[in-house]
Protein backbone atom coordinates (compact mmCIF):
# COMPACT_ATOMS: atom_id res chain seq x y z
CA UNK A 1 0.00 0.00 0.00
CA UNK A 2 2.54 2.40 0.54
CA UNK A 3 4.37 1.41 -2.20
CA UNK A 4 2.10 2.70 -4.27
CA UNK A 5 1.90 5.76 -2.62
CA UNK A 6 5.05 6.29 -3.36
CA UNK A 7 5.04 5.83 -6.59
CA UNK A 8 2.17 8.31 -6.85
CA UNK A 9 4.32 10.98 -5.67
CA UNK A 10 7.42 10.07 -7.60
CA UNK A 11 5.05 10.59 -10.77
CA UNK A 12 3.45 13.31 -9.28
CA UNK A 13 7.59 14.90 -9.36
CA UNK A 14 8.35 13.86 -12.65
CA UNK A 15 5.12 15.39 -14.28
CA UNK A 16 5.88 18.50 -12.53
CA UNK A 17 9.47 18.24 -13.66
CA UNK A 18 8.47 17.76 -17.26
CA UNK A 19 5.68 20.64 -16.98
CA UNK A 20 9.15 22.66 -16.05
CA UNK A 21 10.95 21.43 -19.02
CA UNK A 22 7.73 21.94 -21.11
CA UNK A 23 7.54 25.46 -19.89
CA UNK A 24 11.20 26.83 -20.32
CA UNK A 25 10.93 25.52 -23.80
CA UNK A 26 7.95 26.80 -25.51
CA UNK A 27 7.93 30.46 -23.10
CA UNK A 28 8.90 33.11 -25.00
CA UNK A 29 8.40 35.48 -21.65
CA UNK A 30 11.58 35.82 -19.61
CA UNK A 31 9.41 36.03 -16.25
CA UNK A 32 7.37 32.82 -17.46
CA UNK A 33 10.72 30.48 -18.06
CA UNK A 34 11.77 31.51 -14.89
CA UNK A 35 8.58 30.47 -13.36
CA UNK A 36 8.87 27.18 -15.11
CA UNK A 37 12.34 26.65 -13.49
CA UNK A 38 11.20 26.86 -10.47
CA UNK A 39 8.26 24.21 -10.65
CA UNK A 40 11.67 22.25 -11.52
CA UNK A 41 13.56 22.84 -8.13
CA UNK A 42 10.12 21.65 -6.36
CA UNK A 43 10.20 18.86 -8.77
CA UNK A 44 13.17 18.12 -6.88
CA UNK A 45 12.33 19.08 -3.45
CA UNK A 46 9.33 16.82 -3.62
CA UNK A 47 11.22 13.82 -5.00
CA UNK A 48 14.11 14.10 -2.08
CA UNK A 49 11.46 14.01 0.73
CA UNK A 50 9.35 11.09 -0.88
CA UNK A 51 12.35 8.94 -1.31
CA UNK A 52 13.62 10.23 2.18
CA UNK A 53 10.00 9.03 3.66
CA UNK A 54 9.61 5.83 1.84
CA UNK A 55 13.21 4.46 1.59
CA UNK A 56 15.45 6.30 4.31
CA UNK A 57 13.29 7.24 7.04
CA UNK A 58 16.59 7.22 9.31
CA UNK A 59 18.34 9.87 6.92
CA UNK A 60 18.18 13.16 7.42
CA UNK A 61 19.83 14.65 4.41
CA UNK A 62 16.35 14.36 2.24
CA UNK A 63 14.92 16.81 4.31
CA UNK A 64 17.79 19.06 4.51
CA UNK A 65 18.40 19.26 0.85
CA UNK A 66 15.48 20.84 -0.33
CA UNK A 67 16.17 23.79 2.91
CA UNK A 68 19.04 24.39 1.02
CA UNK A 69 17.50 24.18 -2.60
CA UNK A 70 14.43 26.60 -1.54
CA UNK A 71 16.94 29.14 -0.18
CA UNK A 72 19.28 28.91 -3.30
CA UNK A 73 16.23 29.00 -5.83
CA UNK A 74 15.31 32.36 -4.09
CA UNK A 75 18.85 34.03 -4.36
CA UNK A 76 19.14 32.96 -7.56
CA UNK A 77 15.20 34.37 -8.70
CA UNK A 78 16.30 37.50 -7.12
CA UNK A 79 19.68 37.52 -9.45
CA UNK A 80 17.64 36.81 -12.67
CA UNK A 81 14.62 39.76 -11.77
CA UNK A 82 17.31 42.28 -11.12
CA UNK A 83 18.94 41.23 -14.17
CA UNK A 84 15.37 40.93 -16.62
CA UNK A 85 15.28 44.33 -15.38
CA UNK A 86 17.73 45.90 -16.62
CA UNK A 87 17.25 44.50 -20.19
CA UNK A 88 13.49 45.48 -19.76
CA UNK A 89 15.53 49.34 -19.29
CA UNK A 90 16.90 48.44 -22.65
CA UNK A 91 14.85 47.05 -24.78
CA UNK A 92 11.01 47.49 -22.93
CA UNK A 93 10.65 43.90 -23.51
CA UNK A 94 10.88 40.46 -21.53
CA UNK A 95 10.74 38.68 -24.56
CA UNK A 96 13.81 36.76 -25.28
CA UNK A 97 13.08 36.03 -28.91
CA UNK A 98 13.81 40.41 -28.79
CA UNK A 99 17.39 39.29 -27.23
CA UNK A 100 18.94 39.21 -30.11
CA UNK A 101 21.78 41.61 -30.21
CA UNK A 102 24.18 38.52 -29.52
CA UNK A 103 23.92 35.67 -32.37
CA UNK A 104 25.87 32.84 -33.94
CA UNK B 1 37.01 15.96 23.39
CA UNK B 2 36.34 19.63 22.91
CA UNK B 3 39.08 21.96 23.76
CA UNK B 4 38.45 25.26 24.25
CA UNK B 5 36.26 27.36 22.51
CA UNK B 6 36.23 25.77 19.28
CA UNK B 7 35.27 22.08 18.76
CA UNK B 8 38.88 19.57 17.12
CA UNK B 9 37.16 18.78 14.07
CA UNK B 10 35.57 22.02 12.79
CA UNK B 11 39.53 23.88 13.54
CA UNK B 12 41.36 20.65 11.83
CA UNK B 13 38.64 21.95 8.76
CA UNK B 14 39.68 25.54 9.15
CA UNK B 15 43.26 24.74 8.88
CA UNK B 16 43.06 23.11 5.84
CA UNK B 17 41.43 25.13 3.98
CA UNK B 18 43.87 28.16 5.13
CA UNK B 19 43.59 29.63 1.68
CA UNK B 20 39.95 29.66 1.70
CA UNK B 21 39.32 31.07 5.24
CA UNK B 22 42.36 33.91 3.83
CA UNK B 23 40.26 34.63 0.25
CA UNK B 24 37.11 35.03 2.28
CA UNK B 25 38.84 37.80 4.74
CA UNK B 26 40.02 39.39 1.69
CA UNK B 27 36.68 39.79 0.20
CA UNK B 28 35.52 41.30 3.34
CA UNK B 29 38.39 43.49 3.41
CA UNK B 30 37.69 44.65 -0.16
CA UNK B 31 33.92 45.56 0.64
CA UNK B 32 35.45 47.65 3.73
CA UNK B 33 38.16 49.11 1.20
CA UNK B 34 35.74 50.58 -1.22
CA UNK B 35 33.62 51.88 1.69
CA UNK B 36 36.76 53.79 3.06
CA UNK B 37 38.67 55.10 -0.60
CA UNK B 38 38.20 57.77 -2.65
CA UNK B 39 36.92 57.37 -5.96
CA UNK B 40 39.97 58.02 -7.82
CA UNK B 41 42.31 55.64 -5.77
CA UNK B 42 39.78 52.77 -6.22
CA UNK B 43 41.58 50.95 -8.71
CA UNK B 44 44.27 50.38 -6.18
CA UNK B 45 41.21 47.83 -4.98
CA UNK B 46 42.29 45.54 -7.75
CA UNK B 47 46.05 45.38 -6.68
CA UNK B 48 45.19 45.14 -3.08
CA UNK B 49 43.00 42.08 -4.67
CA UNK B 50 45.84 40.24 -6.69
CA UNK B 51 48.36 40.76 -3.62
CA UNK B 52 45.94 38.95 -1.09
CA UNK B 53 45.25 36.22 -3.79
CA UNK B 54 49.06 35.89 -4.77
CA UNK B 55 49.19 34.74 -1.13
CA UNK B 56 46.34 32.50 -0.94
CA UNK B 57 47.82 31.04 -4.19
CA UNK B 58 51.50 30.78 -2.45
CA UNK B 59 49.62 29.15 1.17
CA UNK B 60 47.91 26.84 -1.66
CA UNK B 61 51.35 25.92 -3.24
CA UNK B 62 53.29 25.26 -0.51
CA UNK B 63 51.15 22.41 0.81
CA UNK B 64 50.22 21.20 -2.44
CA UNK B 65 51.16 17.47 -1.83
CA UNK B 66 50.32 17.28 1.69
CA UNK B 67 47.99 14.01 2.34
CA UNK B 68 44.59 14.17 1.49
CA UNK B 69 41.90 14.27 4.13
CA UNK B 70 37.75 14.84 4.60
CA UNK B 71 36.97 17.49 6.38
CA UNK B 72 33.41 18.65 8.06
CA UNK B 73 31.63 15.94 7.91
CA UNK B 74 33.28 14.45 4.49
CA UNK B 75 31.23 17.64 2.96
CA UNK B 76 34.81 18.58 1.53
CA UNK B 77 38.12 16.88 0.38
CA UNK B 78 41.46 18.53 0.63
CA UNK B 79 44.14 16.82 -1.52
CA UNK B 80 46.53 17.38 -4.13
CA UNK B 81 44.10 17.26 -6.99
CA UNK B 82 41.66 19.72 -5.15
CA UNK B 83 44.83 21.76 -4.65
CA UNK B 84 46.19 21.70 -8.36
CA UNK B 85 42.81 23.06 -9.65
CA UNK B 86 42.88 25.46 -6.94
CA UNK B 87 46.41 26.81 -8.07
CA UNK B 88 44.94 27.31 -11.82
CA UNK B 89 41.63 29.04 -10.45
CA UNK B 90 43.39 31.25 -8.42
CA UNK B 91 46.31 31.77 -10.86
CA UNK B 92 44.00 33.02 -13.61
CA UNK B 93 42.20 35.25 -10.84
CA UNK B 94 45.63 37.29 -10.55
CA UNK B 95 45.78 37.07 -14.28
CA UNK B 96 42.35 38.42 -14.28
CA UNK B 97 42.59 40.77 -11.70
CA UNK B 98 45.51 42.52 -13.50
CA UNK B 99 43.71 42.36 -17.18
CA UNK B 100 40.79 44.52 -15.44
CA UNK B 101 43.43 47.31 -14.07
CA UNK B 102 43.28 49.19 -17.48
CA UNK B 103 40.36 47.66 -18.96
CA UNK B 104 38.41 50.72 -20.37
CA UNK B 105 34.43 49.78 -20.24
CA UNK B 106 34.77 49.49 -15.94
CA UNK B 107 33.99 52.90 -14.14
CA UNK B 108 36.09 53.72 -11.72
CA UNK B 109 32.67 53.55 -9.08
CA UNK B 110 32.10 49.90 -9.76
CA UNK B 111 35.64 49.28 -8.84
CA UNK B 112 35.29 48.21 -5.34
CA UNK B 113 31.98 45.58 -5.70
CA UNK B 114 33.61 44.15 -9.44
CA UNK B 115 36.29 43.14 -7.33
CA UNK B 116 34.87 42.31 -3.95
CA UNK B 117 32.62 39.82 -6.58
CA UNK B 118 35.59 38.44 -8.45
CA UNK B 119 37.48 37.20 -5.17
CA UNK B 120 34.41 35.69 -3.70
CA UNK B 121 33.71 33.85 -6.95
CA UNK B 122 36.93 32.78 -6.75
CA UNK B 123 36.59 31.18 -3.21
CA UNK B 124 33.49 29.72 -4.43
CA UNK B 125 35.89 28.06 -7.36
CA UNK B 126 38.12 26.87 -5.15
CA UNK B 127 35.25 25.17 -2.77
CA UNK B 128 33.89 23.27 -6.08
CA UNK B 129 37.26 22.04 -6.94
CA UNK B 130 37.40 20.36 -3.19
CA UNK B 131 33.49 19.25 -3.29
CA UNK B 132 33.21 15.67 -2.22
CA UNK B 133 29.34 15.96 -1.08
CA UNK B 134 26.20 16.15 -3.22
CA UNK B 135 24.90 19.48 -0.88
CA UNK B 136 28.15 20.99 -1.31
CA UNK B 137 28.96 20.43 -4.83
CA UNK B 138 25.28 21.67 -5.82
CA UNK B 139 25.73 24.61 -2.88
CA UNK B 140 29.13 25.55 -4.43
CA UNK B 141 28.45 25.26 -8.23
CA UNK B 142 25.28 27.80 -7.57
CA UNK B 143 27.43 29.95 -5.82
CA UNK B 144 29.52 30.33 -8.70
CA UNK B 145 26.74 30.40 -11.21
CA UNK B 146 24.69 33.37 -9.46
CA UNK B 147 28.30 35.63 -8.91
CA UNK B 148 28.83 34.95 -12.82
CA UNK B 149 25.49 36.03 -13.59
CA UNK B 150 26.28 39.13 -12.46
CA UNK B 151 29.80 39.72 -13.51
CA UNK B 152 28.88 39.05 -16.80
CA UNK B 153 26.17 41.99 -17.00
CA UNK B 154 28.78 44.18 -14.76
CA UNK B 155 29.02 46.75 -17.73
CA UNK B 156 25.75 48.29 -17.37
CA UNK B 157 25.77 50.80 -20.31
CA UNK B 158 26.76 47.90 -22.69
CA UNK B 159 23.30 46.49 -23.50
CA UNK B 160 25.62 43.33 -25.11
CA UNK B 161 26.33 42.75 -21.49
CA UNK B 162 23.00 42.99 -20.12
CA UNK B 163 21.79 40.12 -22.98
CA UNK B 164 24.73 38.06 -22.40
CA UNK B 165 23.72 38.23 -18.66
CA UNK B 166 20.24 37.39 -19.06
CA UNK B 167 20.81 34.61 -21.71
CA UNK B 168 23.20 32.75 -19.49
CA UNK B 169 20.94 33.09 -16.23
CA UNK B 170 18.05 31.59 -17.93
CA UNK B 171 20.38 28.42 -19.38
CA UNK B 172 22.59 28.56 -16.32
CA UNK B 173 19.34 28.69 -13.92
CA UNK B 174 17.73 25.41 -15.70
CA UNK B 175 20.59 23.66 -15.97
CA UNK B 176 20.73 23.86 -12.41
CA UNK B 177 17.31 22.57 -12.07
CA UNK B 178 17.83 19.78 -13.83
CA UNK B 179 21.32 18.62 -12.15
CA UNK B 180 19.37 19.11 -9.00
CA UNK B 181 16.59 16.62 -10.06
CA UNK B 182 19.10 14.24 -10.85
CA UNK B 183 20.79 14.16 -7.45
CA UNK B 184 17.66 13.77 -5.33
CA UNK B 185 17.70 10.73 -7.24
CA UNK B 186 21.06 9.78 -6.32
CA UNK B 187 20.36 11.10 -2.67
CA UNK B 188 16.77 9.40 -2.69
CA UNK B 189 18.64 5.92 -3.88
CA UNK B 190 21.08 6.16 -1.51
CA UNK B 191 20.45 7.88 1.50
CA UNK B 192 23.36 9.68 1.57
CA UNK B 193 24.64 12.76 0.06
CA UNK B 194 28.61 12.31 0.90
CA UNK B 195 30.95 10.62 -1.60
CA UNK B 196 32.47 7.90 0.77
CA UNK B 197 29.07 6.64 1.94
CA UNK B 198 27.41 6.48 -1.44
CA UNK B 199 30.78 4.38 -2.60
CA UNK B 200 29.88 2.64 0.66
CA UNK B 201 25.83 2.07 -0.36
CA UNK B 202 27.02 1.20 -4.04
CA UNK B 203 29.62 -1.92 -2.57
CA UNK B 204 27.31 -3.27 -0.51
CA UNK B 205 24.02 -2.93 -3.00
CA UNK B 206 25.43 -2.31 -6.30
CA UNK B 207 24.40 0.48 -8.80
CA UNK B 208 20.72 0.69 -10.11
CA UNK B 209 18.92 1.87 -12.81
CA UNK B 210 17.73 5.03 -11.01
CA UNK B 211 21.04 6.21 -10.24
CA UNK B 212 22.18 6.11 -13.57
CA UNK B 213 19.38 7.87 -14.54
CA UNK B 214 20.70 10.47 -11.93
CA UNK B 215 24.43 10.99 -13.08
CA UNK B 216 23.21 11.70 -16.33
CA UNK B 217 20.53 14.68 -15.06
CA UNK B 218 23.61 15.37 -13.56
CA UNK B 219 25.91 15.60 -16.63
CA UNK B 220 23.68 18.53 -17.61
CA UNK B 221 25.05 20.75 -14.96
CA UNK B 222 28.08 19.84 -15.21
CA UNK B 223 28.23 20.03 -19.49
CA UNK B 224 26.77 23.55 -18.73
CA UNK B 225 29.61 24.66 -16.28
CA UNK B 226 32.12 23.27 -18.80
CA UNK B 227 30.22 24.35 -21.81
CA UNK B 228 30.04 20.58 -23.59
CA UNK B 229 28.07 20.42 -26.63
CA UNK B 230 24.20 19.99 -26.11
CA UNK B 231 24.83 22.80 -23.23
CA UNK B 232 26.99 24.71 -24.51
CA UNK B 233 24.45 27.52 -26.22
CA UNK B 234 25.44 30.13 -23.67
CA UNK B 235 28.73 30.21 -23.91
CA UNK B 236 29.57 32.16 -27.17
CA UNK B 237 26.63 34.40 -25.75
CA UNK B 238 28.39 35.26 -22.99
CA UNK B 239 31.78 35.05 -23.63
CA UNK B 240 30.95 38.40 -25.86
CA UNK B 241 29.18 39.86 -23.97
CA UNK B 242 30.95 39.98 -20.96
CA UNK B 243 33.59 42.33 -20.04
CA UNK B 244 37.36 41.01 -21.82
CA UNK B 245 38.74 39.89 -18.05
CA UNK B 246 35.08 38.26 -17.19
CA UNK B 247 35.36 36.67 -20.18
CA UNK B 248 38.96 35.24 -19.47
CA UNK B 249 38.28 34.36 -16.11
CA UNK B 250 34.96 32.70 -17.09
CA UNK B 251 36.59 30.70 -19.99
CA UNK B 252 39.86 29.35 -17.47
CA UNK B 253 38.60 29.20 -14.10
CA UNK B 254 35.28 28.35 -14.48
CA UNK B 255 35.75 25.44 -16.61
CA UNK B 256 38.20 24.25 -14.88
CA UNK B 257 36.77 24.23 -11.91
CA UNK B 258 34.01 22.23 -13.71
CA UNK B 259 36.13 20.08 -14.60
CA UNK B 260 37.97 19.31 -11.42
CA UNK B 261 33.95 18.39 -9.90
CA UNK B 262 33.39 16.33 -13.18
CA UNK B 263 36.00 14.70 -12.44
CA UNK B 264 35.91 13.78 -9.03
CA UNK B 265 32.06 13.36 -8.39
CA UNK B 266 32.65 10.60 -11.57
CA UNK B 267 35.71 8.94 -10.42
CA UNK B 268 34.52 9.11 -6.52
CA UNK B 269 30.48 7.26 -7.41
CA UNK B 270 30.48 5.49 -10.33
CA UNK B 271 32.21 2.17 -9.86
CA UNK B 272 31.45 0.53 -13.66
CA UNK B 273 32.53 3.46 -15.78
CA UNK B 274 31.99 2.08 -19.40
CA UNK B 275 28.48 2.67 -20.31
CA UNK B 276 28.45 6.30 -18.73
CA UNK B 277 31.61 6.00 -20.60
CA UNK B 278 31.11 5.51 -24.00
CA UNK B 279 28.23 8.85 -23.56
CA UNK B 280 30.92 11.04 -22.33
CA UNK B 281 32.98 9.48 -25.53
CA UNK B 282 30.36 10.40 -27.69
CA UNK B 283 30.15 14.31 -26.38
CA UNK B 284 33.62 14.41 -26.31
CA UNK B 285 33.72 14.19 -30.58
CA UNK B 286 30.35 16.40 -30.55
CA UNK B 287 31.85 18.95 -28.55
CA UNK B 288 35.11 18.97 -30.42
CA UNK B 289 33.49 18.89 -33.95
CA UNK B 290 30.61 21.49 -33.43
CA UNK B 291 32.90 24.10 -31.24
CA UNK B 292 35.57 24.06 -34.47
CA UNK B 293 33.62 24.04 -37.31
CA UNK B 294 31.75 26.89 -36.17
CA UNK B 295 34.80 28.93 -35.20
CA UNK B 296 35.62 28.45 -38.59
CA UNK B 297 33.33 31.41 -39.67
CA UNK B 298 33.85 33.83 -36.36
CA UNK B 299 34.97 37.40 -36.78
CA UNK B 300 34.61 38.26 -33.09
CA UNK B 301 37.86 37.39 -31.03
CA UNK B 302 35.98 36.74 -28.03
CA UNK B 303 33.77 34.79 -29.84
CA UNK B 304 35.92 32.90 -31.86
CA UNK B 305 37.87 32.11 -28.55
CA UNK B 306 34.14 31.13 -26.60
CA UNK B 307 34.02 28.43 -29.71
CA UNK B 308 38.08 27.22 -29.73
CA UNK B 309 37.40 27.56 -25.59
CA UNK B 310 34.58 24.57 -26.28
CA UNK B 311 36.91 22.54 -28.88
CA UNK B 312 39.15 22.27 -26.05
CA UNK B 313 36.71 21.35 -23.15
CA UNK B 314 35.90 18.21 -25.75
CA UNK B 315 39.91 17.18 -25.95
CA UNK B 316 39.86 17.70 -21.72
CA UNK B 317 36.72 15.36 -22.01
CA UNK B 318 38.83 12.89 -24.33
CA UNK B 319 41.59 12.83 -21.63
CA UNK B 320 38.82 12.25 -18.80
CA UNK B 321 37.29 9.39 -21.08
CA UNK B 322 40.36 7.47 -20.93
CA UNK B 323 40.20 6.92 -17.20
CA UNK B 324 43.15 5.69 -15.31
CA UNK B 325 46.51 7.21 -13.69
CA UNK B 326 47.35 8.29 -17.21
CA UNK B 327 44.35 9.99 -18.44
CA UNK B 328 43.31 11.61 -15.42
CA UNK B 329 47.36 12.99 -15.46
CA UNK B 330 46.67 14.04 -19.57
CA UNK B 331 43.62 16.28 -18.28
CA UNK B 332 45.68 18.35 -15.58
CA UNK B 333 48.68 18.95 -17.96
CA UNK B 334 45.75 20.23 -20.50
CA UNK B 335 44.19 22.44 -18.00
CA UNK B 336 47.77 23.68 -17.34
CA UNK B 337 48.58 24.57 -21.09
CA UNK B 338 44.87 25.74 -21.47
CA UNK B 339 44.99 28.24 -18.55
CA UNK B 340 48.18 30.45 -19.38
CA UNK B 341 47.69 29.76 -23.58
CA UNK B 342 44.05 31.08 -23.04
CA UNK B 343 45.25 34.07 -20.60
CA UNK B 344 47.72 35.30 -22.75
CA UNK B 345 45.75 35.27 -25.80
CA UNK B 346 42.52 37.58 -24.04
CA UNK B 347 45.58 39.93 -22.75
CA UNK B 348 46.32 40.26 -26.83
CA UNK B 349 42.19 40.83 -27.18
CA UNK B 350 42.40 43.41 -24.54
CA UNK B 351 45.76 45.36 -25.30
CA UNK B 352 44.05 45.60 -28.79
CA UNK B 353 40.24 46.50 -27.48
CA UNK B 354 41.91 49.10 -25.21
CA UNK B 355 43.80 50.46 -28.68
CA UNK B 356 41.40 50.51 -31.15
CA UNK B 357 37.96 50.06 -28.93
CA UNK B 358 37.32 46.86 -31.52
CA UNK B 359 37.16 43.29 -31.14
CA UNK B 360 36.88 42.29 -34.57
CA UNK B 361 40.00 39.96 -35.74
CA UNK B 362 39.35 41.91 -39.68
CA UNK B 363 40.84 45.15 -38.01
CA UNK B 364 44.10 43.63 -36.51
CA UNK B 365 45.53 44.08 -39.67
CA UNK B 366 49.14 45.95 -39.81
CA UNK B 367 49.80 44.83 -36.26
CA UNK B 368 52.88 42.69 -37.38
CA UNK B 369 54.16 46.36 -39.01
CA UNK B 370 53.72 48.60 -36.29
CA UNK B 371 54.12 46.48 -33.19
CA UNK B 372 56.01 43.22 -34.81
CA UNK B 373 57.78 41.39 -31.68
CA UNK B 374 53.82 41.40 -30.23
CA UNK B 375 52.51 40.44 -33.34
CA UNK B 376 54.56 37.47 -32.81
CA UNK B 377 54.47 36.50 -29.37
CA UNK B 378 50.39 36.89 -30.45
CA UNK B 379 51.07 33.96 -32.96
CA UNK B 380 52.82 31.92 -30.66
CA UNK B 381 49.64 31.89 -28.23
CA UNK B 382 47.67 30.76 -31.32
CA UNK B 383 49.78 27.86 -32.52
CA UNK B 384 49.79 26.87 -28.82
CA UNK B 385 45.95 26.89 -29.27
CA UNK B 386 46.14 24.94 -32.58
CA UNK B 387 48.44 22.23 -30.75
CA UNK B 388 51.48 22.96 -32.70
CA UNK B 389 54.72 22.44 -31.11
CA UNK B 390 57.27 23.69 -29.21
CA UNK B 391 54.59 25.26 -27.27
CA UNK B 392 52.53 23.89 -24.44
CA UNK B 393 48.81 23.30 -26.38
CA UNK B 394 50.70 20.71 -28.05
CA UNK B 395 52.25 18.74 -25.31
CA UNK B 396 48.58 18.63 -23.91
CA UNK B 397 47.15 17.48 -27.05
CA UNK B 398 49.82 14.85 -27.23
CA UNK B 399 49.42 13.88 -23.84
CA UNK B 400 45.67 13.50 -24.49
CA UNK B 401 45.52 11.55 -27.85
CA UNK B 402 47.98 9.24 -26.40
CA UNK B 403 45.69 8.56 -23.17
CA UNK B 404 42.65 7.95 -25.80
CA UNK B 405 44.88 5.65 -27.87
CA UNK B 406 46.12 3.84 -24.74
CA UNK B 407 42.53 3.15 -23.28
CA UNK B 408 41.44 1.91 -26.58
CA UNK B 409 39.78 5.12 -27.82
CA UNK B 410 41.32 4.99 -31.15
CA UNK B 411 38.05 6.30 -32.92
CA UNK B 412 38.28 9.39 -30.78
CA UNK B 413 41.50 9.87 -31.04
CA UNK B 414 41.20 10.54 -35.27
CA UNK B 415 38.20 12.48 -34.90
CA UNK B 416 40.47 14.83 -31.97
CA UNK B 417 43.16 14.93 -34.56
CA UNK B 418 41.01 15.76 -37.52
CA UNK B 419 39.68 18.29 -35.42
CA UNK B 420 43.36 19.89 -34.66
CA UNK B 421 44.26 20.25 -38.88
CA UNK B 422 40.57 22.30 -38.64
CA UNK B 423 41.64 23.86 -35.49
CA UNK B 424 44.31 25.42 -37.19
CA UNK B 425 42.88 26.99 -40.40
CA UNK B 426 40.91 29.77 -38.04
CA UNK B 427 44.03 30.18 -35.69
CA UNK B 428 45.62 30.71 -38.85
CA UNK B 429 42.79 33.13 -39.96
CA UNK B 430 43.76 35.67 -36.98
CA UNK B 431 47.36 35.23 -38.30
CA UNK B 432 46.81 35.99 -41.45
CA UNK B 433 44.63 39.19 -41.23
CA UNK B 434 47.98 40.22 -38.53
CA UNK B 435 50.18 39.74 -40.83
CA UNK B 436 49.12 39.67 -44.44
CA UNK B 437 45.65 41.64 -44.59
CA UNK B 438 45.81 44.53 -47.21
CA UNK B 439 43.68 47.00 -45.10
CA UNK B 440 46.19 48.38 -42.15
CA UNK B 441 43.64 49.42 -39.52
CA UNK B 442 45.80 49.61 -36.74
CA UNK B 443 48.77 52.53 -37.59
CA UNK B 444 50.12 53.38 -34.47
CA UNK B 445 52.06 50.30 -32.19
CA UNK B 446 50.06 48.57 -29.57
CA UNK B 447 52.09 49.53 -26.21
CA UNK B 448 50.18 47.11 -23.30
CA UNK B 449 50.67 48.14 -19.74
CA UNK B 450 52.61 46.96 -17.41
CA UNK B 451 49.84 44.90 -15.74
CA UNK B 452 49.27 43.33 -19.37
CA UNK B 453 52.88 43.00 -20.25
CA UNK B 454 53.21 40.84 -16.96
CA UNK B 455 50.24 38.58 -17.91
CA UNK B 456 51.62 38.21 -22.08
CA UNK B 457 55.38 37.43 -21.06
CA UNK B 458 54.90 35.09 -17.89
CA UNK B 459 52.37 33.43 -20.14
CA UNK B 460 54.33 32.60 -22.59
CA UNK B 461 57.40 31.75 -20.57
CA UNK B 462 55.45 29.14 -19.39
CA UNK B 463 53.79 28.12 -22.72
CA UNK B 464 57.11 27.23 -24.12
CA UNK B 465 58.62 26.09 -20.62
CA UNK B 466 55.96 23.17 -20.21
CA UNK B 467 56.31 22.50 -23.47
CA UNK B 468 60.82 22.29 -23.79
CA UNK B 469 60.95 21.34 -20.25
CA UNK B 470 57.92 18.63 -19.79
CA UNK B 471 59.64 16.51 -17.38
CA UNK B 472 58.91 18.01 -14.27
CA UNK B 473 55.11 18.71 -14.95
CA UNK B 474 54.70 15.58 -15.83
CA UNK B 475 55.56 14.46 -12.36
CA UNK B 476 54.02 16.84 -10.61
CA UNK B 477 50.73 15.68 -12.80
CA UNK B 478 51.14 12.43 -11.76
CA UNK B 479 52.13 12.51 -8.29
CA UNK B 480 48.74 14.95 -7.90
CA UNK B 481 46.57 12.07 -9.52
CA UNK B 482 48.47 9.47 -7.01
CA UNK B 483 47.42 11.51 -3.96
CA UNK B 484 43.47 11.64 -5.17
CA UNK B 485 41.42 10.98 -2.13
CA UNK B 486 38.63 8.42 -2.37
CA UNK B 487 38.58 7.53 -5.76
CA UNK B 488 36.76 3.90 -6.79
CA UNK B 489 39.84 2.88 -8.55
CA UNK B 490 42.43 3.80 -6.26
CA UNK B 491 45.48 4.33 -8.27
Amino acid sequence: MSNLYFYTVIIVSLVLFLIGVYGVLTRRNAIGILMAIEIMFNAANINLVAFNKFMHLEASIGIIFPIFIITLAAAETAVGLALILAIYRNIKSVNVEKMELLKW
Amino acid sequence: MTKGFIPEAIMQGLLALTPEVFVLCLAFFIIIADLILPVKSKRNILDIAAVGLTGALLLTIGALFQQGMYIFNNALVVDSFARFFKIIILVSAVFMLLMSRDYKALENNKIGEYTALVVLVTLGMMLMAGASDLLMLFLSIEFVSIVFFVLVGFVKKDSKSREAAVKYFLIGAFSSAVFVYGASFLVGVTGASSFPSIQQYLIAHGISNLFIVGLLLMLVGFGFKIALVPFHMWAPDAYEGAPAPVTAFLSVASKSAGVAVLIRTFLAILPDNSNVNLILALLAAITMTVGNLVALTQNNAKRLLAYSGIAHVGFIMMGFVAYGLFGVQSVLIYTLAYLFTNMGAFAFVIAIYNKTGSDDIRDYGGLSLVSPALAFVFFVFLISLAGVPPTAGFLGKLLVLGAAIDSGYTWLAVIGVLNSVVSLYFYARIAYFMYFAKEKKITEAIKPSLSLNIIIYSSLFMVLYICLLPEQFLNLAKKTVQLLTGSFHGY
